[in-house]
């Protein structure tokens, strides 16, 4: 056996006695003199008679390794002239190989360790650089970087492809970085970016601090979120027009909440895998579910989710109603009917033809209302709304009005609800608007096809409707999103309701409850008269008797 | 006995359409309010009903107004512009079905085509005619199409505020007509006015003309 490091698979063609290459190097000395640099030593020479030739060795895994030298190439190293044992501590003409590996890094490893025989630690560390990247829990061998019998320096084995290259030397290895606990890779493989929508765009045209000569230190990141929306500065320089609408989206308000859990442009878009836009109209690439994946499930039971795309039109996914960056709070106490408009623009004169009153119907009843499973329960949603501007109204001058009339229970009673209206009207005209909507947002993504849509007026029209056992007031939270207060549901059949819901009456369902005492009391009132009128008549008709018939005595 | 000729064939006819409207509305108004409470028929039917009888209302209305304006008898719905005079005669009336009927005593008021009514029935019907039955109907015909009169409606408070007062105007009606029916009996006989209302003809002790 003559290489000391090779296992039991060691081909033949690249073994042999020690007598044979002795007898080769008595042979072909002149030949392989000639061939080598001079400045090989002797024993590289020697080591290369046989490993000149191609040869691979095959490790216990399958992986495998050349043992072919360009001896050319190793001379002109900064090791050219070194002997082969310098490194390859282990492996002697007696006794090649002398180590069994089981696989191809464990052999590398092994390898890399005589480099620190001469390079010390001082050496290693001088560079903040290098020192980073030789202490990493998962450190390259140092031939990753150096190569194992070119040997050089770093920088000028990577100077010689473009900047991506030059990046791609080390990351395109298995490469790691731990950010408050957890491990974040660093490795990027070249056939995402030529795969993306990016596929020209070298490493240093998004990071910019970055480049063949630059390479500091990454800045401390908290958390890798932190480091995601710190990237996203890196799109905004080329996709401006979107990262303005973002701004202006609940997702960037979140953020700035501070809830790292936001997305930045590369959780919709990918970092280095930047699909087409088009893939996020897809069920499979819609990027909206990674968060709201419970949402996404119901969307998926919808008539949206269920449709076919065609070839003129897309699936409605996510942003056909919730835009793509924009995106606003979903509002449980504001109808989507807006954004249905957009694709069935012929809405109101299809409910026209059967709803009486379409617009007064659709003004107030959400689409969802009518075109969700009725299995999942509405509410009724009382929108506190500038009368001027048509925004709602912010929560906290609502709910300092609440504490100031002393107002703690869950449910505001139908007096309080007056008052608090009243209490906002004194500063500023203010309405009322009423919706009926789902009692959930979630739930508002079960839209079902045209024949489970409610048809039948009496799930309304009901004294005994479900529809009204859930009122809130909705208000306008700091953040845009709404606050909703649960009211008394007795609220919308009260006189309060009836003065404060100019536009929200349903027949049936949230009757005017006063009104039905005082109908009573007129009907008994009615009643009365022919009553007693006629006890009185019967009771004193002898007196009538005792004188004479009775004449016409009067006209209805 | 005097017949009088009392109620013109176009008057009965409608006075009875009339009555046929008020019953349907109420039947229907009922359904309407307490739909899952009282469960005669579909609410939409009920809807659909309700407002075919209360346009025939309508158009029985203005039949109405049409014929006593064209026939020159709108002054039986006039009451008396004399207030001392008006207040006499209604207070002779009061005191009539509040005592005087008990006893058997003659009704001041004898009916003639041109003083139908004694000066109770004239404030009641003209109160009704002029005042309530256009307020129901009015009332009635801006809950029919809310989309058309949104913005009246807002003007003068809102659904609520027109249906509440539709609805007392609508109650108040129906109270009249156990009034208005139990009046019907205290002919010489109980059936005496209804058939009058029929046949057109009063009949009047001659003595008390």
């Amino acid at each position: 056996m003559l290489f000391p490091i090779g296992g039991p698979a060691v081909r033949k063609d690249a073994a042999g006695n020690l007598f044979a290459v002795l007898l080769i190097l008595i042979l072909f000395l002149p030949c392989t003199a000639a061939s080598a640099p001079a400045k090989l030593s002797g024993e590289a020479e020697t080591c290369l008679t046989c490993h000149a030739a191609p040869a691979t060795k095959t490790f216990s895994d399958g992986s495998t390794v050349s043992v072919q030298i360009n001896g050319k190439r190793f001379a002109s190293s900064v090791h050219g002239s070194l002997g082969c044992t310098s490194c390859h501590t282990d492996v002697n003409l007696e006794n090649h190989p002398s180590a069994k590996y089981a696989t191809k890094k464990q052999f590398v490893l092994h390898v890399a360790k005589a480099c620190r025989t001469c390079h010390d630690d001082r050496q290693l560390t001088a560079s903040p650089l290098h020192q980073r990247a030789i202490s990493r829990p998962d450190a390259q061998p140092c031939s990753t970087c150096h190569g194992s019998h070119t040997i050089g320096k770093a920088l000028a084995r990577k100077d010689k492809g473009s900047a991506s290259q030059y990046c791609l030397t080390c990351h395109s290895k298995p490469l790691t970085r731990s950010i408050d606990g957890k491990t974040i890779s660093l490795t990027i493989d070249e056939a995402w970016i030529k795969g993306s929508v990016h596929p020209s765009h070298e490493c240093t045209d998004c990071h910019t601090a970055y480049s063949k000569e630059s390479h500091p230190s990454p800045k401390a990141s908290a958390s890798g979120r932190e480091l995601t929306h710190a990237a996203s500065e890196t799109c905004e320089r080329c996709h401006l027009e979107k990262a303005v609408k973002e701004k202006d989206s609940i997702h960037a308000v979140v953020l700035a909440e501070g809830n790292q859990r936001a997305p930045g442009c590369s959780d919709c878009h990918g970092a280095h895998r930047v699909g087409p836009g088009a893939l996020a109209d897809t069920l499979d690439g819609v990027p909206c579910r990674k968060c709201h994946q419970e949402t996404f499930d119901a969307y998926r039971t919808s008539i949206h989710g269920m449709a076919k795309p065609t070839a003129t039109a897309h699936r409605p996914l996510c942003a056909a109603c919730h835009t793509a960056h924009d995106v606003k709070p979903a509002m449980a106490s504001r109808s989507p009917r807006d954004m249905c408009l957009s694709c069935h623009p012929a809405f109101e004169k299809a409910h026209g033809q059967q709803l009486p009153n379409p617009k007064a119907h659709l003004e107030m009843v959400a689409c969802t209302a009518c075109h969700v499973p009725l299995e999942y329960k509405r509410s009724i949603y009382l929108r506190l709304t500038d009368a001027v501007t048509g925004k709602l109204l912010s929560d906290s001058s609502v709910q300092a009005l609440l504490k100031e009339r002393g107002v703690t229970a869950k449910q505001i009673k139908p007096k309080e609800l007056w008052q608090l209206y009243s209490d906002l009207n004194a500063t500023k005209a203010v309405n009322v608007a009423v919706a009926v909507s789902m009692d959930a947002r979630r739930n508002a993504h079960y839209l079902g096809p045209k024949d489970i849509a409610v048809k039948q007026c009496e799930i309304c029209h009901s004294a005994d409707s479900s529809f009204f056992k859930t009122v809130a007031v909705a208000a306008a939270g700091p953040d845009g999103r709404e606050v909703l207060h649960d009211v008394d549901p007795k609220a919308l059949g009260s006189a309060y309701g009836a003065i404060l819901l100019k536009r929200f009456y349903v027949m049936s369902g949230t009757r005017l409850t006063a009104m039905d005492y005082a109908g009573v009391m007129i009907i008994l009132g009615g009643m009365a008269f022919p009553v007693l009128h006629g006890t009185a008549r019967l009771m004193t008709r002898h007196l009538r008797l005792g004188t004479k018939k009775p004449e016409g005595r009067g006209k209805p | 006995m005097n017949r009088i000729y009392l109620h013109p064939l176009p008057v009965r006819m409608w006075h009875w359409l009339n009555a046929l409207s008020f019953f349907v509305l109420i039947v229907t108004g009922v359904q309407i309010r307490y739909r899952g409470i009282l469960n005669l028929m579909p609410f939409r039917t009920a809807v659909d009903i309700h407002n075919i009888a209360g346009f025939s209302l309508l158009g029985l209305f203005l039949v109405w107004a049409a014929y006593y304006i064209a026939s020159g008898h709108m002054k039986v719905y006039l009451p008396d512009l004399n207030i001392k005079r008006f207040v006499e005669s209604s207070w002779k009336q009061a005191k009539y079905y509040g005592y005087g009927i008990f006893r058997g005593e003659p009704n001041p008021h004898h009916a003639t085509p041109d003083h139908k009514f004694n000066p109770m029935q004239q404030l009641a019907y003209f109160s009704i005619m002029f005042f309530l039955m256009p307020l129901l109907i009015a009332t009635g015909v801006l809950l029919w199409d809310l989309d058309r009169f949104a913005a009246f409606i807002d003007l003068i408070g809102g659904i609520k505020a027109v249906s509440a007062a539709h609805l007392l105007v609508a109650i108040c009606f129906a109270a009249f007509l156990f009034v208005h029916i139990y009046l019907t009996t205290l002919g010489r006989t109980p059936l005496e006015h209804i058939k009058a209302m029929f046949t057109g003809y009063e009949e009047e002790p001659e003595h008390g003309r």
